[in-house]
């Protein structure tokens, strides 16, 4: 299949006086998984269906591979949507649903039954093929509604928070499916989700979205090790953050006492921290910064144990690993000290 | 009491009235119909033994003169009417249903009443009301005689064309509120997948929108055209002479000219087409609800 790529350019989108989108520019790569990854209402939804062409920019282009798409409506467009509620036809079963888009682009009858079974066939439902959409669980609905969008081959697949309506379970199975399928298709993937965790787990790259505007674009790794805002650093997971008071080359002041950094640092800025990063050990590491802290707090996690600590009055969170054997870990109200490379201090942009 | 009894005391209890009031007003009378229409009718129109079938002969236009097409013509006649009606509301209510639904909020409520005050006048009124629009002289009928589908002098009313009118004026509004009720929960999100599935123009409406209004259509044909099927007062009042339907035709029988099995004979061949009607339409709609891969 042929890969291409999604270019938008200086797009924007009001609803009366209400802006959705203040200029949003991006460059997906063919053949990548990008994630518009954002809490609800910061336009991640509008770009997509913009893109999907059923909502026209106020200003602003988008191209598919190398084609200006800006004023072409949604039907020639080679691009398909699975919907957020999956949006299956209820009076067709699954093998009409999943071969409307072809018989709307008038493929004969012959071909499009061997497309169809050959995609119900791909994403396991075959047998699936005479029911009524509202006769499926909800997992069979998104395969149901991925296979309908795939099997028209489309340029790009959008997928506007597709797992959202499934179980925490159902939703990782599904997860993994969908990054293999993906794979194996080398189809170009736009997925919209406000879920951290699958944005991380499921993408190459990632935009994170706030109030109409990206604020960073990166990999999942990138984007959790070095955000570039507070708001990306709160939005992908847990964050401690510190404000630098004063600096004196790579080694500055903060509420919590004296931190060496790896690079210099700026008064004002926004210094964050990972809570797992966070080490809580008795003995001090070389070339690691020091605090005194008090447990405040102990929360049981399974698979680790989340502590809230004080540190000079200020409160700061830690995630330890909880390794079963060897040494106890912190009780509530005990003295501990808290650790962290200079690696790990990421310096923000100041908001 | 022990629990068995109880049980029946409490069964009877739930279901009794809703059996009595069948039987009463369903059954037995739906029995006595069919008794009726199988006796022979005195001279001084009272029905009598032997039981014969000479009732549906009648029916059928066979009397003492020999064979007339008078009733089977009134029976075509009544379908029609029923048909026009049926297809004239659908057409009107659609774009109807669609302008109300899409209405601002605090303006649906209005609308809607605007569709229904009307049905809260009395038939007779409206039938009159009717008259005035469509009578000879009338700026109606001026232009039906200046477009030459009149004679000369000649008014719209009465007619086969006054009694339609009645009609489709009579039932829309129950065929727009049970499609107003469809287009108001309408799922936009299906219209968005048609045309991200390539569909557009009225393909968009037929496989994104009109599937999810079929129940409302269907309940609105039924409650439209079973009512025109049987409509008395209209083709009474704005039809003339040749506009007569089965409901004028059963009255007749009951009033002027007894012949109480003649009417019974006729009323029970208006239930065959109404039930042939209703099997017709289930299949229909069953075709409609199931969707067909091609309904076209």
């Amino acid at each position: 299949m042929q890969r291409v790529g999604l270019e938008i350019v200086g797009i924007t989108k009001s609803y009366g006086d209400q802006p959705a989108l203040r200029g949003v520019d991006l460059d997906v790569q063919a053949g990548e998984f990008f994630t518009l990854l954002g809490p609800s209402g910061c336009g991640k939804t509008t770009l997509l269906r913009i893109v999907a062409g059923l909502e026209q920019p106020d200003s602003g282009h988008i191209n598919i591979g190398d084609r200006e798409v800006t004023h072409e409506p949604a039907h020639t467009r080679r691009v398909n949507t699975v919907f957020q509620s999956y949006a299956l036809f209820p009076h067709l079963n699954v093998a009409d649903n999943v071969g409307f888009g072809l018989r709307m682009l008038r493929v004969n009858k012959a071909e499009r039954q061997r497309r169809v079974a050959e995609m119900l066939e791909f994403m396991h439902i075959a047998a699936l093929a005479e029911r009524r959409a509202e006769q499926l669980s909800g997992g069979q609905q998104q395969r149901v509604a991925l296979a309908r969008a795939l099997v028209n081959e489309p340029d790009i697949l959008l997928l506007d928070e597709p797992l959202s309506a499934l179980d925490a379970k159902l939703r990782g199975d599904l997860q993994l499916e969908l990054k293999r399928t993906q794979r194996r298709l080398g189809t170009t993937f736009i997925l919209v989700t406000h879920d951290q965790h699958e944005a991380l787990t499921l993408s190459d790259r990632i935009a994170v979205m706030h109030e109409g505007r990206v604020e960073q674009i990166g990999a999942p790794a990138e984007l959790y090790e070095t955000p570039r805002t507070p708001y990306v650093a709160d939005f992908l997971g847990l964050s401690n953050c510190l404000k630098v008071l004063s600096a004196d080359g790579r080694k500055v002041e903060t509420p919590v006492g004296s931190l060496l950094l790896t690079s210099e640092g700026a008064v004002g800025a926004q210094l964050m921290i990972r809570p797992e990063r966070l080490k809580l050990e008795p003995e001090p590491r070389p070339e690691y910064n020091h605090f005194d802290a008090t447990v405040r707090e102990r929360i049981y996690l399974g698979s680790s144990i989340r502590y809230t600590l004080d540190i000079a009055g200020q409160s700061m969170s830690a995630i330890v690993a909880h390794e079963g054997h060897g040494r106890p870990l912190p009780e509530e109200g005990e003295r501990v000290l808290a650790q962290v490379h200079p690696s790990d201090v990421v310096q923000l942009a100041a908001e | 009491m022990n629990p068995l009894a109880r049980k029946t005391a409490g069964l009877a209890a739930s279901i009794g009235p809703g059996v009595t009031w069948i039987t009463l007003f369903l059954f037995l009378p739906g029995l006595l119909m069919g008794v009726l229409a199988f006796m022979s009718n005195s001279p001084y129109g009272q029905p009598t033994l032997p039981f014969t079938t000479a009732a549906f002969s009648q029916v059928a236009g066979y009397s003492f003169l020999g064979w007339s097409p008078g009733n089977i013509e009134v029976i075509g006649r009544s379908l029609l009417q029923a048909l026009y009606a049926t297809f004239a509301t659908i057409a009107l209510a659609y774009p109807l249903a669609f302008l109300i639904a899409r209405a601002p909020e605090r303006r649906r409520a209005g609308l809607l009443m605007l569709v229904i005050i009307p049905s809260w006048t009395n038939q007779v009124v409206r039938a009159y009301a009717w008259m005035q629009i469509l009578a000879p002289g009338t700026p109606l009928s001026h232009l039906a005689v200046t477009l030459g589908l009149l004679p000369q002098h000649m008014g719209l009313y009465p007619s086969s064309f006054a009694v339609s009118m009645g009609l489709i004026y009579n039932y829309l509004p129950y065929m727009v509120l049970p499609l107003y009720a469809s287009v108001e929960k309408l799922d936009w999100r299906l219209v968005d997948a048609a045309r991200d599935l390539y569909a557009n123009g009225w393909r968009v409406f037929w496989h994104g929108v009109f599937p999810q209004t079929v129940p409302g259509l269907l309940a609105g044909i039924i409650l439209v055209a079973i009512p025109s099927f049987g409509a008395y007062i209209v083709p009474k009042l704005l039809g003339g002479d040749r506009s007569v339907m089965l409901g004028n035709l059963i009255a007749q029988q009951f009033s002027s000219m007894p012949n109480w099995p003649f009417s019974a004979a006729l009323t029970l061949v208006m239930l065959l087409f109404t039930f042939l009607g209703l099997i017709l339409f289930r299949r229909m709609a069953r075709r409609l609800n199931a969707g067909e891969a091609n309904l076209l």
